[in-house]
C-alpha cells in the first residue's frame, strides 16, 4: 500500500449469536483515499463497518493512526414516517442545537445547514420535508450532515442503493469531489461494482475473511470477482463486464 | 401510630391546598362558564386537563414519529396491574388507604424499563416482544384481581375499576394536582433537553451513537417517562382511551404541520383544545371525561386529513 494507514484492523472477528460472521480481518485502510468495501451478501461487509465504529462488540484490534479522529456515517436508511413534518433543515440541525426543535431553529444554525448543503449541491432542499426526497437527494443530504462533524474519517453504508442512475453519477462525483476538496478517508460498503471502478482508489473484497485487496485495477478481475461472488449469484458475465469496463 | 406515608401525606395534601386552590381560581377566570366558577371539582378537573395536554402531545409526537403505540399501549395495560398491586399493598396496615397512583408509576416504570431492557438485547422483533409482557403483565393483574374478590380478601366495590377504565378527571384531588403539575414541570425540562436528541435517535440510532448520543440512556429516560406520562393520564383519560390521547392530537399535528417545530405547536393546541373542549362539552350532556375528549381530537384529525388532501390536491395542479 501506497499511502500512510487512516486505520489498522489487526485478527478482527465478530461472533454473533453463535455464528462467525467476520474472521481474523486483517487489513489496512489508505488515508485520504475512498476505499470500497465489496462481497457476497452476508459476507460481513456492513459487520466490518460497523465494527470501525465500534457499534459491535469484536475481538482483535482496530486503532486509528490519527488519535481521536473525527467519524463521520452516512447509514444506508433512515427509519421514520415518511410523513413526518422533518425538514431537511431539521435533520441538519437537530443533533447540534441544543435548544429544542419547538422554539425554532436559530439563524447561526441555518446558515451552517444551508452552507453543508451547498457541498453536496442540495441547498435548494432546504425546506423539503425529509420524506419527500428521492433516494440520490436523501443520500446527498446525509451526506451533509456526516459532512457537519467535521470528519477527518466518513463511513458509508451502501449509498447508491435505490438511487437512479443520474442521482448515483451525481452522487459519486460529490464522493470524489468531497474526498479531494478535505482530504478525508472514506470507506464505502457498495454492491455496485461500476462505482467502484469509477471512484474508489482502494477495494477490500470481504467474505468472512479478507479474500483481496488494493486497487480495484490489480485486484478486482473477473476471476477473482467469480471466485468470491460465484456461489452466491454474481453472473460470471458480469464480473467479466466489469472488469473490461475497468481496463478500459 | 402512623406510617411514615401518612406523614408525608398529610403534609403533600397541605402543600397542594396552598398550591392547587390560587391556580383552579385563576384558571376557571379564564373559562367563563357558570358551572366553572361555581364547582371546585370542575376547577380541578381543568387544571387537570391543562396539565395532561402538553405531556401527552409532546410525548405523543414522538410515538407517532416513531411508531410506539403499541408500546403506549402495553403501558397503558399495565396500569391494571399496577392498580391491583396497589390494592394488595393497602392490604397490609402499613400501606393501608394508600392512593393506588404510586404503586402504578412504579410498576408502569417498571415495565416500560423491562420492555426496553428486552428489546435491546434480544432478536425478536418489538411487537413480539411488547406482546409477550402486555400479555403477562395483564394476566398477572387478572390473577392478583380475582385471588382478592373469590377469596373475599378485598370485598367487591373496593377498587373502583370505572374510574381507571373509563377515567373521570371530575374526581382528580388537591394531592394528584400537586404531583402532576411538579412531574409536568419536570417533564418538559427533560423535552426541553433530550426532544432532538430522540428525534436523531428515532432516525437512525448508529448514527446518533456515531454524533456521540448516548442512545441507551435516552431509550431508558423516554420509556420511563412515557410510562409516567400514561399513568399520570390514565386518571383523566382511562385505560381504554390512552393510546388515543397520546396518538390523535400527535397524528392530527402531522397533518396540519411542516416542520418539526411547528408540529409541537399543533400537537399542543389540538390536545389543549381537545382536553378542554371535552371537558366543557362533557358537563354540559353529562357524559365521561375521557371519551368526550377523544371525540373532539377526533374531530381535529378528520379536519387535519381534509387539509392534507387539499394541500395534495393543490400541489398536484400545478
Amino acid at each position: 500500500m501506497g499511502s500512510q494507514a487512516a486505520i489498522t484492523l489487526e485478527n478482527v472477528s465478530v461472533r454473533q449469536q453463535g455464528v462467525r460472521i467476520l474472521e481474523s480481518v486483517t487489513t489496512q485502510i489508505p488515508a485520504r483515499q475512498v476505499t470500497a468495501i465489496i462481497g457476497p451478501n452476508g459476507g460481513g461487509k456492513t459487520t466490518l463497518l460497523r465494527a470501525i465504529l465500534r457499534l459491535i462488540p469484536f475481538s482483535g484490534s482496530i486503532s486509528f493512526t490519527e488519535p481521536n479522529a473525527r467519524i463521520g456515517y452516512v447509514p444506508q436508511r433512515l427509519e421514520f414516517d415518511r410523513g413526518a413534518p422533518i425538514t431537511v433543515r431539521d435533520f441538519l440541525v437537530m443533533p447540534r442545537q441544543r435548544v429544542p426543535l419547538w422554539f425554532g431553529v436559530s439563524r447561526q444554525r441555518r446558515e451552517r445547514a444551508v452552507e453543508f448543503l451547498r457541498q453536496v449541491r442540495a441547498e435548494h432542499l432546504l425546506m423539503r420535508p425529509l420524506g419527500k426526497l428521492s433516494g440520490g437527494e436523501l443520500q446527498r443530504v446525509q451526506l451533509a450532515q456526516a459532512l457537519q462533524e467535521e470528519p477527518s474519517i466518513v463511513l458509508l453504508d451502501e449509498p447508491v442503493s435505490g438511487v437512479d442512475v443520474a442521482g448515483e453519477q451525481l452522487f459519486c462525483e460529490l464522493l470524489e469531489q468531497v474526498s479531494q476538496v478535505r482530504r478525508l478517508t472514506m470507506i464505502m460498503v457498495t454492491h455496485d461494482l461500476a462505482v467502484v471502478s469509477r471512484y474508489a482508489s482502494h477495494v477490500i473484497c470481504i467474505n468472512r475473511r479478507v479474500q483481496r485487496e488494493g486497487h480495484p485495477r490489480e485486484v478486482v478481475t473477473a476471476d477473482s470477482l467469480a471466485t468470491i461472488y460465484g456461489a452466491t449469484g454474481l453472473d460470471r458475465a458480469d464480473a467479466a463486464t466489469f472488469a473490461e469496463g475497468d481496463r478500459r | 401510630m402512623q406510617a411514615w406515608w401518612q406523614h408525608f401525606a398529610a403534609f403533600w395534601s397541605a402543600c397542594a391546598e396552598a398550591v392547587i386552590a390560587p391556580l383552579c381560581d385563576a384558571l376557571a377566570f379564564l373559562v367563563p362558564i357558570d358551572a366553572f366558577q361555581e364547582f371546585d371539582f370542575l376547577q380541578r378537573a381543568l387544571l387537570g386537563m391543562v396539565l395532561i395536554a402538553p405531556l401527552c402531545s409532546t410525548v405523543g409526537i414522538q410515538v407517532v414519529n416513531f411508531r410506539l403505540a403499541f408500546f403506549a399501549e402495553a403501558i397503558g395495560h399495565s396500569a391494571f396491574t399496577g392498580l391491583a398491586v396497589g390494592v394488595l399493598l393497602s392490604l397490609f396496615p402499613v400501606f393501608e388507604g394508600m392512593n393506588p397512583l404510586p404503586a402504578m408509576l412504579f410498576f408502569g416504570v417498571a415495565v416500560a424499563l423491562s420492555i426496553t431492557a428486552y428489546r435491546r438485547s434480544s432478536d425478536l422483533s418489538s411487537d413480539v416482544v411488547i406482546g409477550v409482557f402486555q400479555s403477562a403483565v395483564i394476566a398477572l393483574g387478572l390473577f392478583i384481581i380475582s385471588y382478592l374478590l373469590e377469596n373475599r380478601v378485598v370485598r367487591a366495590g373496593a377498587v373502583n375499576f370505572d374510574t381507571f377504565l373509563f377515567g373521570n378527571v371530575v374526581t382528580i384531588s388537591n394531592s394528584e394536582l400537586l404531583a402532576l403539575l411538579l412531574f409536568s414541570i419536570a417533564a418538559m425540562v427533560v423535552q426541553g433537553f433530550a426532544y432532538n436528541r430522540l428525534m436523531v435517535i428515532g432516525l437512525n440510532a448508529d448514527m446518533a451513537r456515531t454524533m456521540g448520543i448516548r442512545v441507551a440512556i435516552y431509550e431508558y429516560c423516554y420509556a420511563a417517562l412515557l410510562a409516567a406520562i400514561v399513568m399520570f393520564a390514565i386518571k383523566a383519560i382511562g385505560v381504554l382511551l390512552i393510546t388515543a390521547m397520546l396518538v390523535i392530537p400527535a397524528a392530527s399535528a402531522r397533518n396540519f404541520a411542516r416542520s418539526a417545530c411547528s408540529v409541537f405547536w399543533w400537537g399542543l393546541l389540538v390536545a389543549l383544545s381537545s382536553t378542554i373542549g371535552g371537558l366543557i362539552v362533557s358537563e354540559r350532556f353529562a357524559t365521561a371525561t375521557g371519551s368526550t375528549t377523544i371525540l373532539v381530537a377526533v374531530v381535529w384529525f378528520v379536519v387535519s386529513n381534509v387539509v392534507v388532501r387539499l394541500r395534495n390536491l393543490t400541489a398536484s395542479s400545478r
